[in-house]
């Protein structure tokens, strides 16, 4: 910390410009709305692909989120970690868009209804 | 502040949403939207307020959040599955400008390029190879049009909003904290250290100020940026050989981009190959899934054993019926 503590004796304070407050209370505040919404879309919509986009759209707040807080702290992992979100959403879309495939070839529906019971059918 | 005003403009917006889950009832989506702008609309409002300092006004990060918004609102409650993946595409751009106004350029382009260019084209298609037949009409199906539960769903989200709200904007809330001057500092010296990682991107920077340098010092440990009488300063070898100091502009500090690769490469590299593994691992269970069992000739080898045939195109086996 001997460096750290050099530099702060000595270093021009204000060269890197801190974040303004209020735009990353906005940008939270955002990212908090649109994960209640993706959330209520998960539960009310009986679409299989809707309820998939409504992840999506929850993956889409935590990027937010940790993007704002990332700026907060003037830290650049916020900004990798949405890297691996997107990582993850991709690899989820694929496998859930596949999934979906499957499922309506065999019940030309996209219901989640008719999906209650797993088994063999 | 008072945490029932934060539980009620939740409670507003919850409201909101709920009536607007009504597909066919005009005035009661309409009801629905007011109701739930104004209890959004408060919420910025309270965000914008707990900055005691006057800073800046952050009008354009209001817009785009309010955009966002009204766009997931729209697609949670659309009934036609293909207007909600395109209203999708709009809370994707809508937060990757966001993304451009907290700074980060690269996320916010590879948000677009990998989200609503490659993500949601895949949805796309998909609803579109899943298309209902054209006897559903224009409201769309059924299971489209009615919400399931839409009362537990949105006390579910109001409860979710309100425990998020209480959070963040609540008494001592997260966002209490400021920078204080030794975050700066850590941060200005982070994006210096990194700057030092990059060897020949220093070694550029340096030769566009000064076009006579041939390298710079490095010390054993690989240091070479220290600091002295309060800026960042380098040792260089001249073509001449002899050695100068120089001092080091903000503007050589490395961008967005470069600081993103950096951090992934250099802090991240685990994390980095396990996302590539993920991403295969993907692809493969998407191949699986996809293939067609008849061509592998499984149907044979099952009714060779005795067993009911799986294949999808000719007989479909009766629902519930087992083998």
């Amino acid at each position: 910390m001997t460096m750290l503590q050099l530099v702060t004796s000595q270093a021009v304070i204000g060269s890197i410009e801190p974040a303004n407050p209020r735009s990353i209370e906005i940008c939270l505040v955002v990212s908090a709305v649109l994960f209640a919404i993706g959330l209520v879309g998960f539960l009310t919509r009986r679409n299989i692909i809707i309820m998939f986009l409504c992840t999506e759209l929850m993956f889409q707040a935590s990027a937010l989120a940790m993007i704002s807080f990332g700026r907060m702290h003037l830290d650049i992992s916020g900004q990798v970690f949405v890297i691996f979100i997107l990582t993850i959403a991709a690899a989820e879309a694929a496998l859930a868009l596949g999934l979906v495939v499957l499922l309506h070839r065999r019940r030309e529906t996209l219901n989640a209804d008719a999906w209650t019971e797993l088994g063999e059918c | 502040m008072n945490p029932v005003l934060l539980y009620a403009a939740c409670l507003a917006g919850a409201i909101g949403l709920g009536l607007l889950l009504n597909p066919g009832n005009r005035p009661l989506r309409l009801a629905g939207l007011v109701i739930g702008l104004g209890g959004i609309a408060w919420l910025l409002g309270q965000a914008l307020q707990r900055s005691a300092e006057m800073a800046e006004l952050p009008l354009l990060e209001v817009i785009f959040g309010l955009i966002a918004i009204a766009a997931a609102a729209r697609m949670v409650t659309h009934s036609r599955p293909v207007f909600s993946a395109l209203y999708f595409i709009l809370v994707v751009l809508a937060s990757a400008s966001m993304f451009l106004l907290l700074s980060a350029e690269f996320m916010a382009f590879a948000l677009i390029i990998v989200y609503a260019g490659a993500i949601l084209i895949t949805y796309l298609f998909v609803l579109m190879l899943a298309q209902q037949s054209p006897s559903a009409g224009a409201s769309g199906t059924e299971y489209d049009t009615v919400p399931r539960e839409p009362f537990m769903a949105v006390l579910i989200g109001f409860i979710m909003l309100s425990v998020l709200a209480e959070t963040l904007l609540g008494p001592g809330g997260v966002i209490e904290h400021r920078p204080a001057n030794t975050e700066l500092i850590r941060a200005e010296l982070d994006q210096w250290r990194d700057l030092e990682r990059m060897p020949k991107l220093l070694l550029e920077k340096v030769q566009e100020a000064e076009p006579t340098a041939r390298e710079v010092v490095t010390s054993d440990t690989g240091q070479s940026i220290y600091f002295h009488n309060g800026s960042a300063t380098i040792d260089i070898v001249m073509e001449d050989d002899s050695i100068r100091p120089l001092k080091l502009d903000q503007s050589m500090l490395p961008g967005n981009t470069q600081r993103v690769g950096m951090a992934l490469v250099a802090d991240f590299p685990v994390s980095l190959e396990l996302a590539g593994v993920i991403l295969l691992m993907a692809m493969f269970g998407a191949v699986v899934l996809a293939r067609k069992q008849i061509e592998l000739g499984e149907d044979d080898a099952r009714a060779a054993a005795g067993l009911s045939r799986i294949a999808m195109d000719e007989h479909e086996p009766e629902i519930g019926a087992g083998p």
